[in-house]
């Protein structure tokens, strides 16, 4: 059975990207990865943002559940990865180690100027991913 | 023996990223080290001592491995009025005593009380931070003339656009090295380093604080330390928890507490200013791929063998380059998220996180800004918590109140007021019952508030029935209700 594999960050553009996914998955009956990468940035505002580990997880997973609960109530299979470190080295990497139907990443996360600073990861997939790339507007 | 193998893991289980790390750090601290000495106008030496000795001590005595503490802009900012008053001798002193409060802080627990301050000061603190440092950074640029500004766009620039190229070297510190040579081979008219102080390979010596001790010596040192110990600590333990989520580990944030302690009193007696953990810095040490203890020594020992090695050099720095670098450290500390959160979060959260950065900004003390922003944060709890209804029902003689919301000394007075015996009286109510299932009576104030609603009613002679107590509520009723009292009294007649 195929893996589709999916870039998500809990934006709303991963979510419209699971829903690509999700269709990708059905029609090659695949299951599909949630790759979720914890970056400094969000290790910093989670930090900010909660009173403690336990607190931080579980605003973590409220973050994601949108994505998960859409990933069963479509009956389709994931599971859910997690990494640390730079988002697009860290999805690119993961996206190659094993051989996927698809890749779906969502447009943007970040802001304008941040993407302007750093790139965006959208399109460094699409250049380094081996499988083809799919991008969610 | 399980303690030794997690010792050993903790410094030699990542040894090459762990080595590399820490020279990017050490390279990353300088520019960092010189300009915090800047803020709180001292010595640059003074900041560069404090960097290293910190990095070491810490990465013994800390509790959270790869975490980074050096001379920061939070400390630096606390001492400024201090050192301009009283000189390095008592920021020497002052360091040393807030030292020993973190040590007992430490002792005390203190990693648990810090949950008790709200998310939205925390915010309000990084926010304050940011924008003293970019305020610090203004006088850099008087009586200078055009060519500073086209040196800070120039870093800027840089600083922002490197990364694109590779993320293994610190773009500030390209910035650094570009801009200075650009200044040296262009012969620029600008200020550099060496004209606001002097940078010399000279080792640090031990020595006592040399200040008079004395009870004033106290006095003035004292509110300095406790700010410091504080403002320290909150830096410290948030940035471990940053450095914990980045990892995916735990540490331990009590032994983290004693270690700042340790290493800002070691720090003090070698002639450095205090210091605490870096946000800024232990990012790009996990991020350089350090894990264990020896990175954050690695970090120490680089920066040491760099002040002897290029303290020439350093000199030669143009301002101009530093203040680029701390523009982007203060945009790089201040969390731009809070902006957009403004719109959606709740309005006490954005109330308490204002209220902290503008008492931060007026008073120049990051410990007051949090004070403010705990005592706010604590009133509009208490104004939120404090909100009390009671619902009246009366069918025939009989009149129902049932009480929903908490009853402690900030609610009674709206708890009392809502009982209308005059209209009971009016429609023939004979007997009144107060349904308590909803609600907790949590002091005295809440007993006399019931005591007050009770006299009231026996004076138009109708004694009202309280029901359903929870069992703490009604312990506390029967110890310390006057109105149980009296009627013992008046059966005894």
């Amino acid at each position: 059975m195929g893996k589709v594999f999916l870039a998500a960050d809990g934006s709303a553009h991963s979510k419209r990207a699971l829903e690509k996914a999700i269709q990708l998955a059905k029609a090659a009956n695949a299951s599909i990865d949630i790759v979720h990468v914890i970056s400094a940035r969000e290790s910093k505002e989670a930090a900010l943002n909660s009173t403690g580990k336990i607190d931080l997880e579980t605003k973590r997973k409220q973050m994601l559940k949108p994505l998960f609960d859409l990933a069963e109530a479509e009956g389709v299979e994931y599971e859910y990865i997690e990494l640390r470190g730079e988002p697009d080295v860290e999805l690119v990497k993961y996206a190659n180690h094993e051989p996927y139907e698809y890749v779906v990443v969502g447009s943007r996360g970040l802001n304008t100027f941040q993407e302007f600073v750093l790139g965006s990861v959208s399109h460094k997939m699409a250049k380094r991913a081996l499988a083809p790339v799919i991008i969610v507007k | 023996m399980e303690r030794l193998n997690t010792l050993k893991h903790e410094w030699f289980g990542n040894v090459r990223a762990d080595i590399l790390a820490g020279i990017v750090v050490a390279l990353a601290l300088i520019p960092e080290a010189i300009a915090f000495s800047l803020i709180a106008g001292v010595n640059p030496m003074v900041g560069l001592y404090a960097s290293f000795i910190i990095a070491m001590v810490i990465s013994i005595a800390g509790g959270r491995p790869a975490m980074i503490s050096a001379a920061t802009g939070a400390m630096a900012l606390v001492v400024v009025s201090l050192v301009s008053d009283h000189g390095l001798q008592y920021l020497l002193a002052a360091g040393i005593l807030a030292g020993i409060i973190q040590i007992v802080l430490g002792y005390l627990g203190i990693a648990r009380l810090m949950k008790f301050i709200p998310r939205a000061v925390m915010v309000g603190f990084v926010n304050a931070l940011a924008i003293l440092i970019f305020q610090a950074q203004l006088s850099n640029f008087e009586g200078e003339n055009w060519i500073i500004w086209a040196i800070v766009a120039g870093s800027l620039a840089i600083i922002f656009l490197f990364p694109r190229v590779t993320k293994a070297i610190p773009a500030p510190l390209v910035a650094i090295i570009i801009m200075t040579i650009l200044a040296i081979t262009l012969g620029l008219d600008t200020k550099n380093i060496g004209e606001l102080g002097t940078i010399s390979a000279t080792l640090p010596d031990f020595l006592f604080p040399d200040v008079p001790f004395t009870l004033e010596t106290l006095t003035i040192i004292l509110p300095y330390s406790v700010s410091l110990a504080f403002v320290g600590l909150i830096e410290s333990l948030l940035t471990s928890q940053i450095v914990d989520d980045m990892t995916g580990t735990d540490s331990n944030k009590n032994r983290e507490s004693r270690g700042q302690g340790i290493a800002n009193i070691i720090a003090g007696f070698f002639g450095g200013m205090p210091g605490c953990a870096m946000i800024g810095q232990s990012v790009i040490n996990v991020s350089s791929g350090a894990r264990g203890r020896l990175s954050t020594f690695t970090a120490g020992l680089a920066l040491f063998i760099m002040i002897m090695t290029i303290s020439d050099v350093l000199m030669l720095i143009p301002v101009g380059a530093l203040v680029g670098v701390m523009f982007f450290v203060s945009y790089a500390t201040f969390d731009w998220g809070s902006l957009k959160a403004m719109r959606t979060a709740q309005k006490s959260d954005t109330v308490v996180m204002l209220v902290t950065v503008i008492v931060t900004v007026f008073t120049h003390d990051l410990s007051l800004g949090v004070l403010g922003g705990i005592l706010t944060a604590a009133v509009l709890f208490a104004a939120k918590i404090s909100k009390i209804d009671l619902g009246r029902h009366v069918s025939a003689d009989r009149a129902e109140y049932t009480v929903n919301g908490q009853l402690f000394f900030a609610s009674t007075s709206e708890f009392v007021n809502q009982f209308d015996i005059s209209e009971d009286v009016e429609a023939g109510v004979k007997q009144v019952t107060i349904d308590f299932a909803n609600t907790h009576l949590w002091d005295d104030s809440a007993i006399g508030a019931i005591d007050k609603v009770v006299f009231k009613y026996r004076e138009v002679g109708i004694e009202p029935e309280l029901l359903n107590l929870n069992k703490d509520s009604e312990k506390l009723l029967n110890t310390l209700a006057l109105h149980l009292k009296q009627q013992d009294a008046n059966a005894g007649h």
